[in-house]
């Protein structure tokens, strides 16, 4: 389905994308430069960079998938979701932010080690499930990237991968988190414009949005309701655990986080958090009232999902080729999605890059080290993590999906109790968070494959695995000596998100 | 009881309520949060 114009409009994106990179590049001198952008990001870069890092390709497919599935019970993923980005600017953002003017943090990891004393085994701990964590998010990302060019141009998938690899891997190296930020302003105002203009589409295409609800319900009236009234999913509790997963889980991920460090001055904190949640709400609801749509078309008999496992994950791509009867526009949906997912990736990679560079080579490995030498350190990880994600990827295992569901379930049962905990109470200790973030994570790994090999669970599995992580966290704290008073007030640690004035 | 209640969107009106109510009560936290926020920094 190639023609002139669909390469020219997807090497024209790649090319800003690397022109962003070259541009950047010019502005890093230093490691601080490179992993948060000289902490110079202003409201609108940060409010997309949070955008773009959030919303990945493998969600922007999955949204419409997991609409054409579920219908309306799967509507709270759209609020869950955006409002991760309000969650961790406002529990997270606001407080490690003041932290971080005066203590120069680059990474989360630097906040844990030391509010927790635990300037070795916690942020060792922290930074490996991050680092594992995020290569396995990366793998589905490049699995997306793949899955759109290899449509789009029918090209084999190794040449997808390699393409798609090398375009975000050039400008991520060279121009570190500034090519990151900027890119994402570019790439959300991609997603946010093509959204409002394919989705409306596609939903009028399948003869408007009152004749799709009331399609569904004519197919099944559980389809339009707010929740499922039995089974296993999308029913009132699993619902409570999933807006837990969702909300917390991606509020404290590494490369969610991460960007707070990079702002240049926290009084955006004051809007952004609605700006966020509002921008990809919009775009979020969109996309599922897309995937509505497509229970319609295919039930009409307008089009029929392929025969393969995840057949629902196509329910957008084959909406837009039969709604945009035109094969230029359906590129322009490809660089739609390349853009959601290259906005994740960067990030991914990066965040895979400080965390070895900065917590452990730097930190640990080699504490004399020159800030040359880490930079280096941190551009060789950054390719690397590609490299080594894009082999897994021309082979993705078949249980990809599940292996996403639970990176996403471990950043909940790993980071939140012990971040949230750190923030606020007093009283969490460094034996404490230790203990609780190996609970959490072996117990998220337990839950998980009872949850897919043994039988389904009433609450997702990660809601087990966090309530784990928070017990072990409140007994082993209360059994061990307090963290010191000093630290506990230069870590503004205690039940308030904004220092009280002194 | 409430799938034979419909209205002008194809849907059941415990599901407009619901979700709408969701969105506007979310919508209205995270503008008494900006309002209150304060800009002393």
């Amino acid at each position: 389905m190639t023609d002139v114009i669909t390469v020219a409009i997807v090497i024209l994106y790649c090319l800003v994308m690397i022109g962003i990179g070259g541009w950047a590049s010019k502005k890093v001198k230093n490691t601080e430069d490179y992993l948060v952008a000289g902490r110079s990001l202003g409201f609108w870069v940060f409010v997309l960079l949070m955008v773009g890092t959030v919303c990945s390709g493998m969600s922007l497919l999955g949204v419409s998938g997991l609409g054409y599935t579920f219908g309306w019970p799967s509507i709270w993923e759209q609020l869950f979701v955006p409002l991760s980005i309000a969650f961790c600017i406002i529990f997270f953002g606001v407080k490690l932010h003041s932290i971080t003017k005066e203590t120069g943090y680059i990474t989360v990891q630097d906040y844990l080690a030391h509010r927790y004393e635990s300037p070795l085994a916690l942020r060792t701990l922290s930074a490996v499930t991050g680092i594992i964590v995020s290569m396995v998010y990366l793998v589905g990302q490049y699995t997306a990237i793949a899955i759109v060019l290899m449509w789009l141009f029918e090209i084999p998938l190794w040449l997808a991968l390699i393409i798609a690899t090398l375009v975000v891997t050039i400008y991520t190296t060279i121009g570190g988190l500034y090519a990151v930020a900027w890119a994402a302003l570019i790439q959300s105002l991609i997603l946010i414009g093509g959204v409002l203009i394919m989705a409306p589409i596609i939903i009028f295409y399948a003869g408007g949005f009152v004749h799709v609800n009331e399609y569904m319900a004519s197919v099944d009236p559980n389809l339009v309701q707010p929740w499922m009234p039995g089974g296993m999913v999308f029913t009132p509790s699993y619902l409570v655990s999933f807006g837990v997963l969702l909300m917390i889980g991606l509020a404290c991920a590494p490369h969610v986080i991460n960007n707070i460090m990079a702002v240049k001055d926290a009084k955006l904190f004051k809007w952004a958090p609605l700006v966020g949640f509002l921008i990809y709400g919009v775009v979020m609801f969109l996309l599922k009232f897309a995937g509505f749509a497509g229970i319609a078309l295919v039930q009409e008999g307008v089009f029929s999902l392929p025969d393969v496992p995840n057949a629902q994950d196509f329910v957008i791509l084959y909406g837009i080729q039969n709604a945009i009867p035109h094969i230029a526009l359906w590129s322009i949906f490809a660089v739609i999605v390349l853009a959601a997912v290259m906005s994740t990736t960067d990030r991914l990679m990066l965040t895979i890059g400080a965390m070895f560079s900065w917590d452990i080579y730097k930190k640990i490995l080699r504490p004399d080290a020159p800030d040359k030498q880490v930079l280096m350190v941190s551009k060789i990880v950054v390719i690397l993590s590609a490299l080594t994600t894009m082999i897994l990827a021309l082979n993705p295992p078949e249980m990809l999906a599940f292996l996403i569901w639970m990176g996403i379930g471990i950043m909940l049962s790993t980071f939140a109790v012990p971040l949230l905990a750190g923030l606020y109470w007093r009283r969490a200790t460094g034996l404490g968070a230790i203990v609780s973030m190996s609970a959490g994570l072996v117990a998220a790994g337990i839950f998980g494959l009872y949850y897919q090999y043994v039988e389904k669970l009433p609450l997702h599995f990660s809601f087990y695995a966090v309530l784990v992580s928070l017990i072990a966290m409140i007994l082993v704290s209360l059994i061990t000596k307090p963290s010191s008073e000093k630290v506990l007030d230069d870590t503004k640690t205690g039940w308030f998100i904004r220092s009280p004035s002194k | 009881m409430s799938l034979i209640c419909w209205n002008m969107l194809g849907l059941p009106t415990e599901t407009i309520m619901v979700v709408g109510g969701a969105v506007i009560l979310i919508t209205i936290l995270l503008v008494l949060w900006a309002l209150f926020y304060g800009s002393d920094y």
